[in-house]
């Protein structure tokens, strides 16, 4: 595969900061889990419910910690380095995942849309989420720094020629 | 738009019965229990039941007589105008240019009295509505028809010089006449009988037949019947159980030749020009059509049993069809022998070409593929283990199944790249194969689990316009094949065999 380096393709990574929002907003997610067994292993000591179920709750309760531990020190930084993507005039490839790890191409002229979005973490440190979509579904370049992702959509946007393809 | 310069039309009259009847249907349920079942007018509660039901009915009455009036169509050279809506008038208008295709659906009563539903299919992706008038006359659908073929054809006339596709059908492109359909394929007799013969769904009868009584058995009592029946099946002889087995399975198989011959009596494959055509059914007769620059794919479907007998089906993974329609309206063959199906594929499906030689999967794949735990097979086993220890022996059955499966599964997936044309054959039991070219192909997703990593393999999902049905994957493929699908499918690989890539 002979990859021609034009001055024009834009490839790149997650910036530093992606890694934080990550962090955050998963810590937000299994904060609620471990409120949930928390209370369970709190519920199973106070009413003092048979010893089985005090020790399945405790058990849940730790591999839940555990869990969300690993997750948000180590998936989530991997999310955020193991993201690569490159913009060609002609194809987007994408490549990202932690465990199963994706490798997405698409032609530029598939591309029918994109869009660019922004929750409150993520204007929290000046970032956007772009999504590309195509007619088989749709992809997500998360979390890049705000102006670069202006550039990048316009820039996707010039190379799909998407302004001319909405009348028949 | 100028109302007063176009003749507006309505549904005819007799619609009205229409709608009537599926009033009747769409209240069947309550009607049956409250009024024929259970008709007690002696508890207020009852009372009010049955008048507030008798409410809606007449509300639903006086709101479908409304509707059919308030529905109006016209028709200029360029666009359709509807006007309906009770509450809410609405005006809608079409473009003509924007109608992909006409389907014709007659269902039973629609036939019973002498009109046809039209739908009009617009692109998918746009959000204009599909158009649909439910039940006009067969001259007035013709007539439509023909102001939709006009314009098409002075489009074409302005657009382009005659393209110089190769079209066998059309002799005078320039006329402005109808193309004639040119015959593709009609399915005999003894087709749809084989098709009945060699159906799975022969052996459905024993869970409907089974669901039937139960649900009988809730309103009459025929649980003395039901016991009787248990105590001859204890006391009577094999044989005796052998032959009602057979009747049953006689029976079902000639309700399966009633359904297929109702389903796909008169089954006719025609191509008009630049659009397929499909017409089935004896009750409720259906016509589709299909253009042909929106076929993205297409798809062969093979059952366990019919493998063995060499039928085939045959589907057009098309674009911007409607939701609902899809799964129907594309099939081209039901079931068909397979030299006849690809004849026909070959002749008039040219532009996807079917390799030779397919690629088989290495060993490895077998061996990823039995390694992996069947977590489906694991919880059933434990539940079959704890709670029902003797039904153990069933057990054996379901893994073989699983174990089979896998290995059916290594030897059926195929994959083959020939020039613009990409080739995948995937399934266990039933086999299926697909066929598309690399301009039709929205992206390529590769994916490569933890597990597959260790072994060097990866999974391959290819998906074309055609919405969800559209997609296919392939499992287990090395990585390096993978690589060279998406080496393949890049813009930036120089190609050396392809005419023009699209």
């Amino acid at each position: 595969m002979s990859e021609l380096e034009t001055p024009s393709t834009i490839s790149g990574k997650l910036p530093v900061e992606a890694r934080t929002v990550f962090r955050l907003s998963s810590a937000i997610f299994y904060l609620i889990g471990f409120l949930v067994t928390g209370a369970l292993a709190f519920a199973a000591v106070w009413f003092d419910w048979p010893s089985w179920l005090q020790i399945t709750a405790f058990v849940l309760l730790a591999i839940d910690v555990i869990y969300s531990l690993v997750d948000i020190i180590v998936f989530q930084k991997w999310k955020q380095e193991r993201f690569t993507y490159l913009v060609q005039p002609l194809e987007i490839r994408l490549h990202h995942g932690i465990i199963t790890t994706h490798d997405v191409l698409i032609p530029m002229t598939k591309v029918q849309y994109v869009h660019a979005k922004q929750g409150p973490l993520l204007r929290k440190y000046g970032l956007q989420t772009i999504t590309i979509g195509t007619a088989a579904g749709s992809h997500e370049i998360y979390a890049i720094e705000e102006s670069f992702a202006k550039t990048l959509r316009e820039q996707i946007a010039v190379y799909a020629r998407i302004e001319e393809e909405d009348v028949v | 738009m100028s109302e007063a310069s176009l003749t507006w039309h309505r549904l005819p009259k007799r619609v009205l019965l229409l709608r009537i009847v599926d009033i009747l249907k769409s209240f069947a349920i309550p009607i049956v229990i409250l009024f024929v079942l259970n008709n007690d007018w002696e508890t207020t509660f009852g009372i009010i039941l049955r008048v507030g039901v008798l409410f809606f009915i007449g509300f639903d009455l006086i709101q479908k007589f409304f509707g059919w009036r308030n529905f109006r169509y016209a028709l200029d050279e360029k666009t359709m105008y509807v006007i309906e809506g009770n509450w809410m008038k609405q005006e809608k208008s079409l473009p003509l240019y924007k109608i992909q295709s006409v389907h014709s659906n007659s269902p039973f009563f629609y036939r019973l009295l002498g009109v046809a539903e039209l739908t009009f299919d617009t692109n998918a992706n746009s959000d204009d509505a599909s158009f649909k008038l439910a039940g006009v006359f067969p001259s007035e659908a013709k007539r439509l028809e023909d102001v939709l073929d006009q314009s098409r054809r002075r489009r074409l006339e302005v657009a382009a010089e005659p393209s110089e596709t190769d079209e066998p059908v059309t002799d005078e492109p320039a006329a402005i006449e109808k193309p004639k359909g040119v015959r593709l394929y009609t399915l005999s007799t003894r087709e749809i009988l084989i098709a009945s013969l060699t159906s799975l769904s022969v052996f459905a009868i024993f869970p409907v037949a089974s669901t039937i009584i139960t649900y009988i058995d809730d309103f009459i009592s025929i649980d003395g019947t039901v016991d009787q029946i248990g105590d001859w099946v204890i006391s009577a002889s094999i044989i005796a159980i052998g032959v009602l087995v057979l009747a049953i399975l006689l029976l079902s198989v000639a309700i399966g030749m009633v359904i297929n011959f109702l389903k796909y009596g008169n089954f006719l494959l025609e191509r008009r020009g630049d659009r397929i055509r499909v017409e089935k059914g004896l009750l409720n007769r259906s016509a589709k059509e299909i253009p042909y620059e929106k076929i993205q794919a297409i798809r062969i479907k093979e059952t366990f049993i019919r493998r063995w007998f060499n039928i085939i089906g045959v589907e057009l993974v098309a674009a911007g069809t409607q939701e609902e329609l899809k799964d129907e309206s594309s099939t081209i063959l039901p079931f068909v022998k397979r030299d006849k199906a690809m004849a026909v594929l070959n002749e008039h499906f040219n532009q996807f070409a079917w390799a030779d030689t397919l690629h088989r999967l290495p060993k490895k794949s077998l061996g990823i593929k039995l390694m992996r735990i069947s977590w489906f097979g694991v919880i059933v086993t434990g539940i079959v283990l704890y709670f029902f220890r003797d039904f153990a022996w069933w057990l054996l059955l379901l893994w073989s199944l699983i174990i089979g499966g896998r290995v059916l599964s290594y030897y059926t997936t195929r994959y083959a790249r020939n020039g613009a044309f990409i080739q995948l054959r995937t399934g266990a039991f039933n086999v299926r194969s697909f066929v598309t070219d690399k301009p039709r192909i929205e992206q390529i997703h590769v994916t490569q689990s933890w597990l597959q990593r260790r072994f060097g393999l990866c999974n391959v999902t290819l998906s074309t316009r055609g919405g969800l049905l559209s997609i296919e994957s392939i499992e287990d493929i090395p990585k390096h094949e993978a690589d060279a699908m998406l080496a393949w499918f890049s813009r930036y690989t120089v190609e050396q065999d392809t005419k023009r890539p699209g």
